[in-house]
Parts: structure tokens; C-alpha cells; sequence
């Protein structure tokens, strides 16, 4: 299996899309997650 | 030994033209990967190409006829509406019904039908999983029969990409002038949004079954690249004329950028089917992309498939498949046969398809039974009809934007109406293109003559009035659209040389219709090719090639050329017609024929070749490749070549028969003798009048060999010993059914007519010449001219219908010919007599036969 580093932002990209469901997954975690920091720091204010 | 395991890949509307550039440029290596270690080639679509159609035929091996899917919708079980087709309508075995009763594994992700899931051992995400509303705000739960088993749900639902999750880095690759659209008015990065969302998820949920299941096959569907060149193809270079600069310039790559991502898609599944997998990529059909393409749909369902090309892709790299080898005539229905010989399982003899023998490295052992059909237990299919209506309306949305289906009329009646006629009429197309021409009439003219309601002032108020209008309907106009029954029915008289229904159905169509102006002048050039008006044909092509050129037109020219012996510029026209459309098998196997005649054999043989390379189911150019390798002497090869065609054509080919028969007896070369006698021949006396014909018949009448005549001509001065004339003879460009009449007896046919002779039949033809000027002289004395004046165009008249015989024996493998000098008759008799005995190959009374000839009866000499 083919082991390559993947540097995700919460835009994503085609390559993680043809990924498949190990690609759309991690892009979804990335995108959650910063939405969460974002969210935290609204409340924060 | 490992376990075969087979992944079918689908990319409806794949197309070599595009994807060859591309793999030039390495821009698709994953396709590239394949064809390396594999073999690839020319897949052939069925008519009509309609995706659900032709992917029920891959997965069953059998024509639409058969497994019953003949649409983009259907009409519900208890006739209360209609939606999109589902796999009920398959009445047929697929691939994975067989395995499953087989104890094997399968995974089908986003077939087209495959909802509701059928409840076989392993998984099927249908085709419904990646359809969601464009909402955001609407709720998108997983439909009852999405996804079977229920159990895979939790792990696949959260698969699906949606499309306002797409953003600029999934966008700019593709359409890299995207921020230039303003999306109030251009809706195209909407579309853009839904094929990728939509592809993604059957992507995705995908690679998560070769993940994380066991299984025996696998079959994945994507229709991004169908779906990118509708929405897109009309802005690929080069800009149409009708095409906006703007546009061109904003989504001029994007169906490239379509390929491009397929392709990356493909590496992945590449890399998780693992080495030991056979893997096949394949489309439907592909897609037009030069200037074929269409701007302005005609108005009639499913019109967009219109653009819809005769050839997809076909690439397959495993085990135990050939490395890098081009492969040819493969069909959609060949598929799913040979898939069943890779699992080692016998292919039902109700199959339409063959096993491709050429793509194996090591050819399996063939296995059949009757039919799948009749074998029992469990298939895993559905028992028990489903129901559900209109409430798909994301399908059926997407089918209406795409064009393949009408807005469903707000009267249910009218809708459902709508849909049972485009189902029939679909399945006449099929019975058509398997040559059951009297099964796909019978439906066309019930649907011609069926009572439709009509549109009335009423129906063309509010949005249903716009609707109707942008449709091209009228008040008064029936609710069905009867020009593509008429279109068909025209096609089937043209074949069927029923030249008086073809134009009635011609007027018929003009009369509903005045926008269908060039098809209607390609089909009038037709019927007058077909009726001999070759001139007015080429008027009428001429004018259409001005408008619009096309391969059709070209091809039509040559036709018209063709029949005037007009070969050079035949050959031109038909080169012309390549020239826009490559691979045009029909366009080949017509050139072949044309170098045929021109003496120019290799060029013959090379067309030949490029057609059956192209459509193997065509025995039409198996023969003319036949013909093409006799000329130059391979024997053996044009063998095979006219028993292919035997075999493929669905009824008697007799020409091919005989040229078989031919070829067979120069290969055992038991008979020493140029030629011998034929089980029911039919000894044709010919020649241009006054050159002896009537001598002849006498001598072979007197020889003891029968003279189809009816003695309605009696002797006179120029004749006194009798013409040996039957009179349904003059007429037989019109009626040749009688010929059977002449089974070993001999009739007097006259030059010109010979080619009229019906070909089932074998014919030896003793063909009398003279000296045209005396023949001219004869004819001028006969009908009372002065015989020293000699009229050139009469000469020049009858040198080309010598010309014309001698093309006519070389073309027709039942006729064998002797030329006789009239002469020779008169002054070395005995000789003669000789030949013509040995040619007939039987024994005839030589006394009798010298005794006719009379010296006296020599006049007009030169």
C-alpha cells in the first residue's frame, strides 16, 4: 500500500477527493476541526 | 491457485478521441498503467444508445429486448405515473445475480439500474445513494432500498459528498476561469457541482468496499464524463461557431479536467484492487466532440443521446489477460459472457454476446447451458414489485435537465401515455438493430396510427403553455410526437427498396415537422438513389453539403457514384466521408468495394479490414474482404472472411455462400475442368440485340436444354427462326421473383438487365458479342434507319453496358460467364458448340445444335 504524506486544509483538493472514502474523511475531520477552533474562538468573545 | 477477481469499471460516453491526446500527453497515467500491461480497444454501442439501456445489456450479455429496460423512465406497475427505470424492469439475470447463486461476493456501487438494492451476497449501493437535493437546508436521508444490506448503511452513509461542499480548489483545476462566471445568470458551476458531488460519493463509497469487504467482483459506475460533455462539451475547441467567446473561454477544459479527474480516481482503484485482480474500464458509447456536436437539440425524448457516438473504450489488464495488444469488434453485450468464463461459469445460450476469446493470454474452456433463466434457486432477484412514484425527483429532474426526458405532463394520463410509447418505440429501435425488421414495423406503425389526444388553447396558458411552446407544439398537435415513428418507418422502406412508402413517409413527416430540412434532403437523396434518379440524389446532397457537410452526406455521394459506375469519384466522396468521421466502418467497407472494382486489391483489403476491425458484427464487410483477398490470391484468408459472414448474418447470404463455395474448390481443386455443372443453374443467354442471342437459345433449345420462353414474339424477317423471348423478362429491374421458373432451362436476357438477376441463384451466362458496328448496322436495318448512318451515342451507349457486364460478373460470386463471338458461331460452329457444352456441364445434341446455324442469316457485315 502506498504510504504519502498529505498536507489537508479545510478546502480540500481533487487528489484527496479521488482518495475516496479515506480522502473524504480526513478532509471532513480538518474542515470539523476548524470550524470547532473558529466556533471557539467566537464564543471566546 | 488465487482466486479470479474481476472489477468492472463503467465511464459512460468514454471516447478514444478525447482520451487519446491525453495519454499523449501523460495526462491520464492510470489508464495508461492498464493499457500496458493490457489489452484495449473499441467497445460498440447498441441502438438506441440510452445508458440504462446499454449498461442492463453489459450486465446480462443480452439485447434490451430480452432484459426488458427499454428507457430512461418507466410506467409504474399499477399504471398511476412513472419514474426512473429500477431494476425492476430488468426481467434478466445480471452478472452478480449469477454469482450470487454461485456462493461468490460481489460489490455493485452506482449501476444504472440498481435501485432498489437486489439482496445479494455482498453489497450494492444502488443508484439512488448519491442523488441529494441541492439544498443545503433539506434533510437528505438515505432512501428505503438504497443500500443493501441494511446493515452497510452506517458505514457508507456518510460517504456522500455533497455539492455545496465543493469549493475553489475541487473547481479550479477543472475550470480554471471559474471567478469570471457570474452565477446568477450561468448556472454552469452549478451542474459542475452536482457530477462532482454526485461521482465523488459513488467514489468514495467504493473504495470503502475494496477496503474494508471481501469479494469475488466488483462493478462501479460513474457517469462524470457523460454528464461533464453534456453539460460542457458544446465550449471543447474548436469554438463552435454558435458559442460564445466568453463561454468558450471559461469552460473550454473542462471535460478534459472531467477525464483528468476520472483518471485520478482510477489510480486509486487501481492501487486497492491489487495485482492479482482483472480489471476492466469500459464505456457505453462516446461522445462527439467535433463537429458533429449539436447545438440546437432537435425536440424529440432522449434527442441529446443524438451526440451520443457509435464507439467507447474497452481496456482490461489482469492475470491472465494479454499485455499490451489492441483488441477489436468487441460489443456491449460481450461483457457479461466473457466475465462468467473468467469465474470459470458456463454462458447461457440465450446470451446475445460472445466471449472475447482475444483479450486471454490463455483461452478458458467454454462452458454453456440453455439459458440462466431456467435455472433455479436463489438469484437473489426481487420478488415482489415495487411501487413507489414520482417521488425521485432529483432523478427525474436530472434526466429532464440532461434532455433525455421530457418534463412529465401535469396530466398523469398524458405522462404515462407518453412514457409506454417512448418505451415501445425504443424497443422497436432494438428489434431494428437486430435485423427484425417486421417485428420493429409492426410497432412503429401501431404507433403511428394510434389515437392521441391532442394539445389544446387551454394547454398553452401559464408555464405549462411556455413549456409546451419551447417544445415545438402546437394546438392541435398530438400529445405524442409521431416524427421519430415516421423517421424510423422511412429508414425501414429504404432498406426494405419500398421506394413509394418511403416517400409517403417522407411527405408525412414534412407535413408535421418543417424543421427537420437536412435529414429530410439526406433521406429524399436516398429514396431517389433507391428509384435510380442518381442526378436529382446528387442535386440534393450537393445542396445539403453546401448547408453543412457531414460523413453522411459524403457517404450518400459516393453511393450515388457508386451506382453510375462512376468509381474515381466514389472513391473521392467516400474518402471525404472518412475524412470527417474516421471510423466509419460503413465508410470503409464501401471504399473497399469501389478499390474493388478499380483493380486496386491491397487498398481493398486494407478498408476491408479497418471495417470489420471496427463493427465485427458486420458481414457485409466480411465479404467485400473476402472478395478483396481472393483477388490477391490468399486463398485461405478470404475463406475465413466469407464464412464469418455466413455466420453473422442473421438470414441466407447467398453471395457469400457462393463465393465460399467458390473459394473451397480452388482450395481442393478436385475438378481439373474450368467449370462444371450446378445443381439448378440457370444458362443465361445475353448480349446487346442483334448479336445471335436468339441463334443461341435455338442451338441450346435444339442441344436438348429447356428455353424459358412464352413464344409471345413470333418470327418475322429479322428473326425468322424465332427470338426465344419471355416476356416478364423486359420487366425484371421491377419483379425478378420468377427466376426460380428458370431453374436448368436457359432464358435471353439482354445486356442491360443482367444485373437485376436476383443473386440467390447461380447462373451461367454465355454472353454473345459482334462487332458494334455491325450490331448498330443489324439494329438501324431492323427498325428501319438508313444502316450507314451510325448513330455515336448509341455506340458509346452500348460500349459502357459491356463495361458495365463485365463489372456485374466480377461483383456477383454465382455467375460464371463465357464471352462468345458471333462470328465464331457462324464460321467455326463445331468449336463453339464444344465450349458452350463444357461450360454448361452437361451433355447436349451437338448435331442438332451445328444444324441451327444458317450462313445465310449473316448480313449487315463490315
Amino acid at each position: 500500500m502506498r504510504k504519502e504524506k498529505y498536507i489537508i486544509n479545510s478546502k480540500g483538493s481533487l487528489g484527496l477527493l479521488a482518495l475516496g472514502d479515506v480522502g473524504l474523511t480526513e478532509w471532513r475531520k480538518i474542515k470539523k476541526a476548524e470550524l470547532d477552533k473558529e466556533k471557539d474562538k467566537n464564543e471566546k468573545k | 491457485m488465487k482466486k479470479s477477481k474481476v472489477l468492472l469499471i463503467g465511464w459512460d460516453a468514454a471516447d478514444w478521441k478525447l482520451i487519446g491526446p491525453l495519454l499523449a500527453k501523460g495526462q491520464m497515467p492510470a489508464l495508461k498503467s492498464l493499457i500496458d500491461k493490457g489489452v484495449y480497444g473499441n467497445m460498440s454501442t447498441m441502438n438506441p444508445p440510452y445508458s440504462p439501456m446499454l449498461w442492463s445489456s453489459v450486465a446480462t450479455g443480452k439485447t434490451p429486448d430480452k432484459h426488458g429496460v427499454l428507457g430512461f423512465i418507466e410506467v409504474l406497475p399499477d399504471n398511476s405515473g412513472v419514474r426512473p427505470v429500477t431494476v425492476n424492469s430488468r426481467k434478466s439475470k445480471a452478472i452478480w445475480n449469477i454469482l450470487h447463486h454461485q456462493g461468490l461476493k460481489s460489490n455493485i456501487v452506482g449501476w444504472w439500474p440498481s435501485f432498489p438494492a437486489e439482496p445479494i451476497n455482498g453489497v450494492v449501493v444502488s443508484d439512488k445513494f448519491q442523488k441529494v437535493k441541492p439544498n443545503p437546508k433539506e434533510k437528505n436521508p438515505l432512501i428505503k432500498g438504497a443500500i443493501h444490506p441494511e446493515s452497510k448503511i452506517k458505514d457508507i452513509k456518510d460517504l456522500r459528498l455533497f455539492p455545496w461542499e465543493i469549493t475553489e480548489e475541487h473547481i479550479l483545476p477543472i475550470i480554471p476561469n471559474a471567478g469570471k462566471i457570474d452565477q446568477e445568470k450561468n448556472k454552469g458551476l452549478e451542474s459542475f457541482a452536482k457530477i462532482m458531488a454526485e461521482n465523488t460519493s459513488v467514489h468514495a463509497a467504493a473504495t470503502n468496499l475494496m477496503r474494508t469487504t471481501e469479494w469475488d467482483f466488483m462493478a462501479v459506475y460513474y457517469d462524470l464524463i457523460d454528464h461533464f460533455c453534456h453539460a460542457f462539451m458544446k465550449f471543447y475547441p474548436p469554438k463552435l461557431p454558435g458559442i460564445a467567446q466568453e463561454s468558450f473561454d471559461v469552460y473550454n477544459e473542462a471535460v478534459v479536467g472531467a477525464y483528468r479527474y476520472q483518471d485520478m480516481m482510477l489510480e486509486r482503484m487501481i492501487e486497492l484492487a491489487g495485482d492479482e485482480t482483472t480489471i476492466i474500464v469500459m464505456s457505453d458509447h462516446g461522445y462527439e466532440s467535433g463537429h458533429r456536436r449539436i447545438l440546437k437539440m432537435p425536440k424529440y425524448p432522449a434527442a441529446p443521446a443524438l451526440e451520443h457516438r457509435q464507439f467507447g473504450i474497452f481496456v482490461a489488464a489482469g492475470p491472465n489477460i494479454k499485455k499490451n495488444e489492441k483488441v477489436f469488434g468487441l460489443g456491449l453485450i460481450d461483457v457479461a459472457p466473457t466475465i462468467l468464463s473468467m469465474f470459470d461459469l458456463p454462458i447461457g445460450e440465450d446470451m446475445d454476446g460472445k466471449v472475447a476469446l482475444d483479450i486471454f493470454k490463455e483461452i478458458p474452456a467454454i462452458k454453456y447451458i440453455d439459458s440462466w433463466e431456467n435455472v433455479q434457486g436463489d438469484f437473489a432477484q426481487h420478488k415482489v414489485e415495487d411501487s413507489t412514484g414520482l417521488n425521485d425527483s432529483e432523478t427525474m429532474q436530472q434526466l429532464i435537465d440532461l434532455g433525455y426526458i421530457e418534463r412529465p405532463d401535469d396530466n398523469i394520463e398524458i405522462t404515462v401515455l407518453k412514457t409506454s410509447c417512448d418505451w415501445k418505440h425504443n424497443l422497436a429501435r432494438v428489434l431494428l438493430g437486430k435485423k427484425d425488421i417486421l417485428g420493429a414495423k409492426e410497432i412503429l406503425l401501431n404507433l403511428k396510427d394510434a389515437k392521441y389526444p391532442v394539445y389544446h388553447e387551454s394547454d398553452f396558458e401559464g408555464e405549462k403553455g411556455k413549456f409546451l411552446t419551447r417544445q415545438g407544439y402546437n394546438v392541435g398537435d398530438t400529445v405524442v410526437n409521431l416524427i421519430p415513428f415516421y423517421m424510423d418507418l422511412l429508414n425501414i422502406s429504404l432498406k426494405e427498396n419500398d421506394f413509394e412508402n418511403a416517400e409517403h413517409f417522407l411527405s408525412e413527416m414534412r407535413k408535421l415537422d418543417k424543421t427537420f430540412e437536412l435529414n429530410t434532403s439526406l433521406s429524399e437523396a436516398k429514396i431517389m438513389i433507391g428509384k435510380g434518379k442518381y442526378k436529382k440524389a446528387l442535386e440534393l446532397l450537393e445542396e445539403s453539403k453546401r448547408k453543412r457537410p457531414n460523413a453522411q452526406i459524403w457517404f450518400q455521394i459516393g453511393i450515388a457514384h457508386k451506382k453510375m459506375l462512376q468509381y474515381e469519384k466514389a472513391k473521392d466522396a467516400f474518402e471525404n466521408a472518412l475524412k470527417l468521421e474516421i471510423d466509419n466502418a460503413k465508410v470503409h467497407q464501401a471504399l473497399a468495394d469501389v478499390y474493388i472494382q478499380l483493380g486496386e486489391y491491397e487498398e481493398a483489403a486494407d478498408h476491408a479490414l479497418t471495417s470489420v476491425e471496427l463493427i465485427k458484427y458486420f458481414p457485409e464487410a466480411h465479404y467485400t474482404l473476402g472478395q478483396a483477398l481472393s483477388k490477391l490470391g490468399d486463398v485461405e484468408n478470404a475463406k475465413m472472411a466469407f464464412e464469418m459472414a455466413i455466420k453473422l448474418r442473421p438470414k441466407e447470404f447467398q453471395r457469400a455462400e457462393m463465393a465460399l463455395e467458390n473459394i473451397q474448390e480452388k482450395l481442393e481443386q478436385t475438378d481439373k475442368s474450368d467449370y462444371k455443372y450446378r445443381k439448378d443453374q440457370i444458362v443465361i443467354v445475353s448480349g446487346m440485340p442483334r448479336t445471335g442471342t436468339s441463334l443461341m437459345m435455338q442451338m441450346l433449345n435444339k442441344g436438348g436444354l429447356e428455353a424459358l420462353t412464352d413464344d409471345n414474339r413470333k418470327p418475322d424477317d429479322s428473326n425468322p427462326k424465332g427470338y426465344f423471348e419471355y416476356d416478364p423478362v423486359m420487366s425484371l429491374h421491377k419483379n425478378n421473383s420468377w427466376l426460380h421458373l428458370g431453374k436448368n432451362k436457359s432464358i435471353k436476357v439482354v445486356a442491360p438487365l443482367l444485373k437485376f438477376l436476383d443473386p440467390k441463384y447461380r447462373y451461367k451466362v454465355v454472353f454473345m458479342n459482334r462487332d458494334l458496328t455491325e450490331v448498330v448496322k443489324s439494329q438501324q436495318k431492323m427498325i428501319g434507319k438508313d444502316p450507314e448512318n451510325l448513330p455515336i451515342n448509341l455506340l458509346e451507349s452500348y460500349r459502357k453496358h459491356l463495361h458495365q457486364v463485365e463489372t456485374w460478373k466480377e461483383k456477383e460470386p454465382g455467375v460464371e460467364l463465357i464471352y462468345l463471338d458471333y462470328k465464331d458461331v457462324l464460321n467455326n460452329t463445331d468449336e463453339v458448340i464444344e465450349k458452350v457444352i463444357s461450360f454448361i456441364g452437361q451433355d447436349l445434341d451437338k448435331v442438332s445444335m451445328a444444324k441451327c446455324v444458317d450462313k445465310t442469316l449473316y448480313r449487315n457485315k463490315v
